[in-house]
């Protein structure tokens, strides 16, 4: 366009004035902008400090305040009241205003025109993208029935779309929080202690602490970080077991670089070893554990030389361990780990931990697993669902945790069997990159008839949506109620309650997942049957029987606090009821026994490296959760990529130098999309490469994170099923280093 | 007299990146530059044993800064007051100087030409230009946070660290954490050739010290460009008038 | 006089230009707001691509669809990126964030106007924001502020946006949206050399 006039001649000639006059008509009736008296410039850099803010950059949920200027969220801290984080957040936390304010983000809602997985977007309102959501689903419901809908939920900001999609009559819904990460751990100390652990090991209070692969320093948690940099503070002894030379091992007093997949003979000889010595918790274990005799016995072979070869470590170095822990029982904390999905034969790997935790009276003393004690909260929910006969699939892994094993939903998507499943719906979880086996991923999304994404950002996930939707980011939101209590449990016993409050106004079309499953519910004829008409009402619901509301948070600086009960039991108790069916700490299972597994920990092989490969680790990076955080830009460039882990040794026989731009191939001969960098170092063993998970996102429209490092879900092809829980065990490929 | 300064402590540190981060937010650092930094080191072996650590770098707020000696802005008459005693001084300063009282190394971002001279006169790369401020960018770093500290806050990065591994204070005061640090043996990243007095110092096991300082210690001196330090001073009315008129551009 | 009428003028084709930076409905984009963009081009000798312009979503569902997809493509979300979000925090130096500081300048300028957004959760630095400003002072005829904004704020960013929409547009519409957005809030003398 070639425009021959000047501007001031053209606004001259008479003609334009009276062509533009239905211009001035045409334009919006009223501005965007309205008058404003001009006010006085505020305190200390002219901020406003709001209370409320719940972290999710990770699920930790620290609490927040947000220094607000021009309705501008200019940083966020941790909220000084809080008796968790305090006034820390980590770098995740730190950056969350990028998230915010990513331009990348999702806006409003969009209707794939394209192809799914090739995606052409287009804006369309929300009344045109709930009708057409609710009307799919009606019909794949009323043609294949409710089980025929697959849920993928993961947050605060799905645990509404769970329970209505659970009652209108579909189990077959699969949180990567259970089957890619946690619930094989809960489920092996369900059968143990009769209790999930969280990761509540009072490791500030103890005298050893025993962490089993867990990377702390590299995972960060703010107040579990807190505890345990307080018990090294203290003069706790720390043992590390992993393959890697970790953040965690290099503050370690005894590292062991354990053969990757041997962990549980490794407890199994130290058990037996402290059993061997006596130096157990003898009354904890006759007057709360049952099955000593048989575990004992159990354990006949695992002598120290079996579990050396075993694991390939020293002989000493295992006997070293045990003598540290029995030496400081019962204050040792034995980590229970958090992704724990990594054989496929986890439950026995966790039921050992469990049992060592046991065997040492580790429990409800300093030191030690203890339940910390929240406020009770109330409740409003959907209600539950009514499943079809013979519909649920999960019910072939007895320990399965609550849901559908993910593996199975995707099998029966594909196969259609037993029955068809015609739609996938994922909200806040990502499972291109949770699940192993990507392309059989993308065939199962590729063949349902209707995909459904609720999110904040484009994710490798939302590429395959026909309707995406955009979602209020946490700083945007009401949701999450948290109880519990001080970081350190030997400080003066104290609980809290705080709640989730937005810090700003949401922008563009976002909106809550209570809104907009209330609206899904209303077209597919549940509107009779909604709980809460609003996030806020559900907030009040849970606060109130604290004898609480969100105007009295509000005026509490957003957290609430009061007296709490310690969490260690009377000195000298060592007589506990447990929530198991015999009431006891169960180190022989009869109830595992009646499921055909083995009742008592044992040591299952899992694959060995072939010759010219190793075995591919992954695990956490400091600045990112997963792969969700990838494309923040302030966390990218703290670690822009994640450099793969190379044995010294390795590289100079393969000629490859640190620094090297590097690919992986696997077992399969699938090669890594991307390159990264390479890192040499003695800190890991030969047979192992290890790279932080949460890198290489395929999809473009992450303009900071796409292709940046690579994605160790594109190398897992091959993976194990827990055969007690169902979960998925991702450790279990072997790669090739080559350069790029 | 107060000289401030930061301890690391690398016993505590568990190398999460939130002080760099906090440190963007707070003073709207871009993207890609940092008044501090966060570098995992290591796994390596080291006389000690194998060790890993992390160097988290900011402004040293050196006894000696070459950062201010490089400043080719003209100087001016400035007041200093002490905030205990509330006694001032005059000196004269460039657009870049070091605080009679606390020992900071500040800029006057009002009167800084945005030439770099004074970046690259710092051996630990401490600063950097910032492009978006004022007309051609202003040279920007770690300030100590004394905006903050003024007001009876921490600086950011030491507000945010969860492991308490950065603490802040006054070296000069015997009873300060800071000054037990020193006595306890915490380290300067220095070399025979960068002995500027770095009030940034370390603290932590000997291996990872022993790694620390055999990779990040800077060991030569930055050789400061007379020559750009001359044109910077006496070119940059010329580049301003350049901007304005297009012709000029063209001859330059 | 005629000062006044130009100013005012001006000032009403900017905001009939921020409009057409909405998103594409059959509300507005219809035959008048057609029939007035066609007179405006016209006016500016600019015969020769009306045809492509008319050739817009008046009457066909399917042309304002693909009008739409464009829209979203370039503004929204787009693939492989999107093409050139109308913020202008985006193309700052070391932001490239929404509401970034410069965003913040932007509400601090027009709250020091006596100006606020009507809905507080706008971005001041949104493009249809910043011609409505642009427009409201040059409808009190404030042009010494008008070409202060357009100086410190506006023009730093436009440039580099237009030439996104530039390359990157597949529909003239926007191509001719934005050369006419340039040629109503530029600085005039640039035009006279």
């Amino acid at each position: 366009m070639n425009i021959k006039l000047t501007r001031r001649k053209f606004l001259h000639s008479a003609s334009v004035a009276a062509a533009s006059v239905p211009l001035a008509r045409l334009a919006r009736a009223e501005n965007g902008l309205v008058k404003k008296p001009v006010t006085a410039p505020g305190s200390y850099a002219g901020t406003e400090t709001r209370y409320g803010g719940v972290c999710e950059m990770c699920f930790w949920r620290c609490q927040l305040v947000g220094k607000v200027r021009n309705g501008r969220l200019i940083k966020l801290e941790g909220n000084p009241k809080s008796i968790e984080n305090g006034k820390s957040i980590c770098a995740r936390g730190n950056a969350g205003i990028q998230l915010l304010y990513d331009p990348d983000r999702l806006k409003y809602p969009l209707k794939n025109v394209g192809e799914r997985g090739a995606p052409k977007w287009k804006r369309i309102s929300w009344e045109e993208a709930l009708d057409e959501t609710a009307s799919r689903l009606k019909e794949i419901q009323k043609k294949y029935g409710p089980h025929a809908v697959a849920l993928f939920p993961h947050g605060a900001s799905a645990f509404y779309p769970l329970q209505y999609f659970e009652f209108t009559g579909t189990p077959n819904i699969s949180e990567a929080s259970f089957y890619q990460c946690r619930g094989v751990r809960d489920m092996a100390y369900m059968s143990t202690f009769g209790f999930a652990p969280g990761e509540n090991v009072d490791m500030a209070n103890a005298k050893a602490i025993l962490l089993v692969g867990t990377h702390l320093g590299e995972n960060v948690h703010v107040s579990h970080l807190k505890q345990y940099l307080k018990g090294l503070e203290n003069g706790a002894k720390l043992i590390v077991l992993d393959p890697r030379f970790s953040a965690a091992a290099s503050k370690a007093h005894i590292w062991v670089a354990i053969k990757p997949g041997t962990d549980t003979a490794f407890l199994q000889a130290v058990m037996k070893r402290l059993i061997d010595t006596g130096k157990y918790d003898k009354e904890f274990v006759a007057k709360s554990c049952l099955g000593f005799e048989e575990l004992k016995e159990s354990l006949a072979e695992a002598t120290p030389e079996w579990a050396a070869k075993t694991c390939d470590v020293p002989k000493e170095q295992i006997l070293q361990v045990a003598d540290l822990l029995g030496a400081n029982l019962p204050n040792v904390s034995i980590h229970p780990g958090r992704h724990t999905t990594w054989y496929g034969n986890d439950f026995q790997r966790l039921r050992a931990q469990a049992c060592l935790t046991a065997i040492l009276g580790a429990y409800g003393v300093p030191g030690g697993l203890i339940q910390p004690k929240g406020v009770k909260l109330g409740k409003a929910s959907w209600g539950h669902g009514v499943f079809a006969e013979d519909c649920d699939l999960s019910t072939f892994w007895p320990f399965h945790p609550p849901g559908t094993p993910t593996e199975a939903i995707r099998e029966t998507t594909l196969t259609g069997k037993p029955y068809p499943i015609k739609a996938w719906i994922a909200w806040g979880q990502n499972p291109i990159q949770t699940l192993p086996n990507q392309p059989e991923t993308i065939a199962a999304l590729k063949k349902v008839d209707f995909v459904m994404v609720t999110d904040i950002m484009p994710m490798d996930i939302t590429m395959y949506a026909d309707i995406l939707l955009p979602g209020k980011s946490y700083l945007e939101r009401y949701d999450y109620v948290k109880t519990g209590m001080q970081w350190n449990p030997a400080d003066k016993p104290q609980q809290f309650v705080t709640a989730r409050m937005p810090l700003v106004e949401p922008m563009f079309e976002r909106r809550d997942s209570v809104w907009i499953v209330n609206e899904l519910a209303k077209r597919m004829g549940y509107g009779d049957k909604i709980p809460v008409a609003s996030i806020e009402e559900h907030v009040e619901i849970r606060l109130e029987p604290a004898g609480l509301s969100i105007a009295k948070l509000k005026e509490m600086e957003g957290i609430f606090i009061k007296e709490g009960t310690s969490p260690y039991a009377e000195a000298g108790q060592r007589a506990f009821e447990f929530s198991t069916d015999s009431e006891k700490v169960e180190l022989y299972s009869e109830q595992i026994d009646d499921n055909e597994f083995s009742p008592v920990p044992t040591y299952i092989p899992t694959g060995e490296v072939p010759a010219g490969y190793a075995r591919l680790v992954y695990g956490r990076s400091p600045v990112h959760s997963f792969s969700r955080t990838q494309n923040n830009t302030w966390l990218h460039h703290e670690m822009p990529e994640n450099p793969v882990w190379l044995n010294d040794s390795v590289a100079a026989k393969q000629g490859l130098k640190d620094g090297d731009r590097v690919m992986l191939i696997n077992q399969d001969g699938v090669k890594s999309r991307n390159s990264t960098i390479l890192k040499v170092t003695p800190g890991i063993r030969a047979d192992t490469v290890y790279l932080a998970h949460g890198y290489g996102a395929m999809n473009p429209e992450l303009t900071v994170g796409k292709g940046q490092g690579i994605d160790d879900q594109g190398l897992i092809t091959k993976f194990g099923i827990d055969p007690e829980t169902g979960a998925t065990g991702m450790r279990t490929n072997f790669v090739k280093v080559v350069k790029a | 007299m107060a000289q401030y300064g930061m301890i690391i402590d690398l016993e505590k540190c568990i190398g999460c990146h939130a002080c760099a981060v906090a440190c963007k937010a707070e003073w709207d650092v871009p993207t890609n530059e940092g008044r501090n930094w966060v570098k995992r080191l290591g796994p390596s072996q080291t006389p000690e044993g194998l060790a890993s650590t992390y160097y988290p770098g900011l402004c040293n707020h050196c006894d000696s800064p070459t950062c201010v000696e490089a400043c080719p802005a003209d100087p001016v008459q400035m007041e200093f007051t002490d905030r205990l005693s509330g006694k001032t001084t005059i000196m004269e300063v460039a657009a870049t100087w070091k605080d009679l009282f606390d020992g900071t190394v500040q800029i006057d971002k009002e009167r800084c030409l945005g030439c770099g001279a004074c970046a690259e006169a710092c051996p630990y790369g401490a600063r950097y230009v910032n492009p978006d401020l004022g007309e051609d960018g202003k040279a920007d770093k770690c300030s100590f946070c004394v905006e903050r500290t003024a007001i009876g806050l921490e600086p950011a990065c030491v507000q945010t660290c969860l492991a308490g591994a950065r603490i802040f204070g006054d070296l000069h005061d015997p009873h300060s954490k800071v000054a037990e640090y020193v006595k306890k043996g915490a380290i300067k990243l220095e070399s025979d050739a960068v002995k500027i007095g770095p009030n940034v110092r370390y603290y932590g096991k000997k291996r990872d010290l022993s790694l620390l300082t055999s990779t990040c210690t800077p060991q030569s001196m930055p050789q400061a460009s007379l020559r750009r330090i001359f044109l910077a001073r006496m070119l940059k009315p010329l580049a301003k008038e350049a901007k304005r008129n297009p012709l000029l551009h063209l001859l330059g | 006089m005629v000062e006044t009428l130009s100013t005012s003028v001006q000032s009403e084709i900017i905001r009939f230009l921020a409009r057409s930076l909405e998103y594409p409905q059959s509300t507005w984009l219809n035959h008048h707001y057609l029939d007035g963009l066609s007179s405006l081009l016209t006016e500016l000798g600019y015969q020769n691509d009306l045809t492509e312009i008319l050739a817009l979503p008046a009457d066909s569902a399917e042309a304002l669809e693909n009008l739409q997809i464009e829209y979203t493509r370039l503004f929204i979300n787009g693939i492989p990126a999107t093409v050139a979000p109308p913020y202008g925090s985006i193309y700052h130096h070391g932001e490239g964030m929404l509401n970034g500081r410069s965003t913040e300048k932007t509400l601090e300028y027009y709250h020091s106007h006596g100006f606020d957004l009507a809905d507080p959760s706008d971005l001041a630095d949104y493009l249809p924001l910043e011609l409505e400003f642009l427009a409201l002072l040059l409808a009190e005829n404030k042009e010494a502020e008008a070409r202060e904004f357009y100086q410190e704020y506006l023009g730093p960013w436009f440039g580099a946006f237009r030439q996104r929409v530039r390359e990157g547009s597949r529909v003239p519409f926007y191509r001719i949206l934005i050369e006419l957005i340039d040629f109503f809030t530029k600085e005039e003398d640039e035009y006279e050399h």
